[in-house]
């Protein structure tokens, strides 16, 4: 396959037409196209995937509307035609391919993708095909689920990782496209086909064993058997049609739910902002709850904090009038005892008789202590005022709410201020989802997991079938040999041809896995190949192909080097393209948008020089801060470029391609 | 002086601490009342008269059964010659009932820290 030209009408940001003559010299192969960012480089691959299939993608992999293909000026001035078509050879045949989408006659202007029109022409060799036709034509020669390995987009490199999971859904439909393009299914038609065969060779086989006496009972067994393997074989139809029933749903209901990703994320994002505003009110309601608890005690705590000051005072002068009214006792019991001693003339202590010294003695206490005494007795009503007044403001005491309140003010402070955060961001998002039916996104997001759920279910089921036809299989087979050992000569031919197709059935179905195993072993050994003259890491042993065609690499000591950096994803991605196209036998273009922003200088030197021998023409779509003319030049490849074009920005909706050194 | 075995708030005042209730600020009248006085006793300041003649809402044995509130407003050397200490109280609770709403009406609740920073 080798493109010429592409024309493109009002395509994207391109408005009105634009032609780009694709490199035709074997030796000048390789073509430029530079253009900054949002300028339309991936507009440009989208054209040719549009033109071929049908459908261009945006980043997420999902298809884009053509409402929205349609160049936004053109569309405001009425211009709803958009065209895309592309000239190309594949071997000797000549074709052109043209997709066009124009409004219906009766939409003014187009709301729906239903007001538009799309028609696709192709013709080969300058003779129209039919609409049958050109899928078929255009699938035969680059099947459109491969077609990823030759438009490349650089910026969705994740998803060669599919192919190394060997459950992955996607994988299963890439590796199935992958077979198709490597011939595997010519005898996976022909081993069906002598199904067909087989059976019917049995039931000549059952319908002569039913003539012959010794094996009538057997041929009664068979026809048994072949009855119920037609109902199984039936069953397991119905089972697939449901299954692929159920697979076109999954399919619709993902691609409608993928379309509204976004807004299911703010849903799911809503509704958890909803879950986490209750779970904070409850919260704040509990923290009302317990200041309000705190609240009936708070002014206790507020006025000792006030009054502990006071109070110390007032204990402090209770205390002393307290100890003056102990002193004053004190002594007015030792004037007392000094007393009786000068009246009884004995000393009140010891009683022994009073000498005239010690009389003189006692006396001079006596008027000591009155003199202490004094004329006035201590105030025992104030003391006792005092003692009342301190156990009162003994009750003032609080048992740390302050604290608690200023704890709980905190707590609450932060929930409000976090409450009014979700508030704003649910105002937001609800915003944002305002104009969605979000209650139908759940229903569809509902019947999409109750489908999965149920397919798996009927994947079950068709394995439990698959057993039992296997079984059925092998009874039959027992059963044919018992018929031709036994049997006479119409039933002897006719056993024979049972044996015959069992043996070509049995050779094709070998056939198909050595098929298979030397097509994988040939895209493994080409891919490592190229990979080897890629990769800077010299001490890889090389790639390691699956079932899936999923490529691993292999690390110096042969085992598979588990996390692969988006780099070595890109070139072991450029591997199988490598390995698919030389395995093949088919060189389509490569186009490239954005191939070697991950690479680092010498891995985009090696990628250069490596992609020159992949393919018949290379288009490379980059970006003027990816493009290396140094690069280009130690590659070897500024002699090799046959073409160069320019995205140049008109408007910010609006761009024109111009061919350099026009 | 005889003391009031009732004391209350002024009408106007009286709506704002029911208003408060109302809004939850508190589970009830006593228990903003007597935080008003308390915060006002905290504060040392002599209480003006009342511009018009209070309600008498509260029993002054229901309100401070154990005379605590009393105490603590006689010992903070509020109450002059020839003052009811509990008339005291009485123009304490306005003017702390007052305070409270202010601070209620600007800022849409009590902020109790900014009351209580100073006071822990």
């Amino acid at each position: 396959m080798k493109f010429q030209t592409i024309n493109l009408l009002n395509f994207m940001p391109y408005r009105g037409t634009h032609s780009v003559q694709f490199p035709q010299d074997p030796t000048r192969n390789v073509m430029l196209m530079t253009g900054d960012n949002m300028r339309g480089k991936t507009s440009f691959l989208n054209a040719i995937r549009w033109c071929l299939y049908g459908e261009a993608l945006d980043r997420s992999r999902h298809k884009i509307d053509n409402l929205k293909l349609i160049n936004t000026e053109a569309a405001k001035l009425g211009e709803y035609e958009m065209s895309v078509s592309i000239s190309f050879s594949e071997g000797e045949d000549q074709l052109e391919m043209l997709r066009l989408v124009k409004r219906q006659d009766e939409a003014q202007i187009p709301l729906v993708e239903q007001h538009l029109v799309e028609t696709t022409d192709l013709t080969l060799n300058g003779n129209p095909q039919t609409a049958d036709e050109i899928s078929n034509i255009i699938n035969r020669i680059m099947p459109s689920e491969i077609s990823r390995f030759f438009l490349f987009d650089g910026e969705l490199l994740q998803e060669y990782e599919s192919l190394v999971v060997e459950q992955a859904r996607q994988a299963d439909q890439i590796k199935e496209r992958i077979e198709q393009a490597l011939g595997v299914p010519a005898l996976i038609n022909a081993r069906d086909e002598l199904k067909v065969i087989q059976e019917d060779a049995t039931k000549a086989q059952e319908r002569d064993a039913r003539k012959d006496k010794q094996t009538k009972s057997k041929a009664s067994q068979l026809a048994e058997l072949l009855a119920s393997q037609e109902l199984l074989e039936k069953e397991r139809a119905g089972i697939n049609e449901q299954q692929t029933e159920m697979e076109k749903d999954i399919g619709t209901l993902q691609n409608e739910l993928s379309q509204t990703e976004a807004v299911q994320r703010r849903q799911h994002d809503i509704d958890l902002i909803k879950t986490n505003q209750k779970n904070k009110e409850t919260a704040l309601d509990t923290i009302e709850v317990d200041i309000k608890d705190q609240l009936k005690t708070l002014w206790l705590a507020v006025l000792e904090t006030r009054i502990k000051d006071k109070v110390k005072a007032i204990k402090q002068e209770r205390d002393r009038i307290q100890h003056e009214y102990q002193q004053f006792a004190s002594l007015q019991e030792q004037q007392s005892n000094l007393t009786k001693s000068l009246e009884s003339e004995e000393c009140a202590y010891c009683k022994q008789p009073l000498k005239q010294q010690e009389r003189q003695a006692i006396e001079s206490r006596i008027a000591d202590i009155q003199s202490k005494l004094g004329n006035e007795s201590p105030n025992y009503e104030a003391l006792q005022k005092l003692t009342n007044t301190v156990d009162l403001l003994n009750n003032i005491k609080g048992q740390g709410e302050i604290s608690r309140v200023l704890n709980l003010s905190k707590q609450k402070q932060g929930l409000r201020v976090e409450l009014v955060q979700l508030d704003t961001r649910l105002a937001q998002l609800e915003e944002e989802v305002k104009g969605f039916d979000t209650s139908e996104i759940s229903r569809k997001r509902k019947r999409l997991d109750q489908t999965l759920v149920v397919l798996e279910q009927s994947r079950n089921k068709a394995r439990e079938l698959n057993e039992k036809l296997g079984k059925n299989k092998e009874q039959q087979g027992a059963i044919s040999k018992v018929i031709k050992q036994a049997s006479g000569a119409s039933s002897r031919r006719s056993s024979t041809k049972v044996d015959i197709v069992n043996m070509l059935a049995q050779i094709f179905e070998r056939g198909i896995d050595d098929l298979r195993d030397s097509v994988r072993d040939q895209v493994e050994q080409t891919a490592s190949s190229a990979f080897m003259q890629m990769t800077t890491e010299q001490t890889y042993q090389g790639l390691e192909i699956n079932k899936n065609y999923g490529l691993q690499i292999k690390d110096q000591h042969g085992d598979i080097v588990k996390l692969r950096s988006a780099g070595a994803e890109q070139i072991v991605a450029l591997s199988l393209i490598d390995g698919l196209n030389k395995t093949s036998g088919r060189l389509a273009p490569i186009i490239m948008d954005t191939p070697l922003g991950r690479l680092d200088p010498k891995h985009r030197e090696n990628v250069l020089k490596y992609l020159l021998t992949m393919a018949e023409q290379v288009v490379f779509i980059v970006h003027e801060g990816e493009l290396d003319r140094e690069a280009i030049s130690r590659a070897g490849i500024a002699n090799r470029i046959g073409g160069e074009y320019q995205i140049q920005r008109i408007s910010a909706t609006e761009s024109t391609l111009v061919r350099a050194g026009a | 002086m005889p003391e009031p075995t009732r004391i209350g708030l002024t009408e106007p005042t009286r709506d704002c601490l029911l208003e408060m209730i109302k809004e939850g600020i508190a589970d009830n009248n006593w228990d903003l009342y007597k935080l008003a006085v308390a915060l006002e006793i905290s504060e040392g300041n002599s209480p003006p008269p009342l511009p018009e003649k209070a309600n008498g809402m509260f029993r002054t044995y229901e309100l401070d059964p154990d005379s605590v509130l009393c105490a603590a407003v006689e010992n903070m050397n509020l109450v002059k010659d020839n003052e009811a200490t509990y008339s005291v109280v009485e123009r304490l609770g306005e003017v702390g009932v007052k305070k409270l709403y202010e601070e209620y009406k600007s800022t849409g609740s009590i902020s109790l820290d900014k009351l209580l920073v100073n006071i822990d």
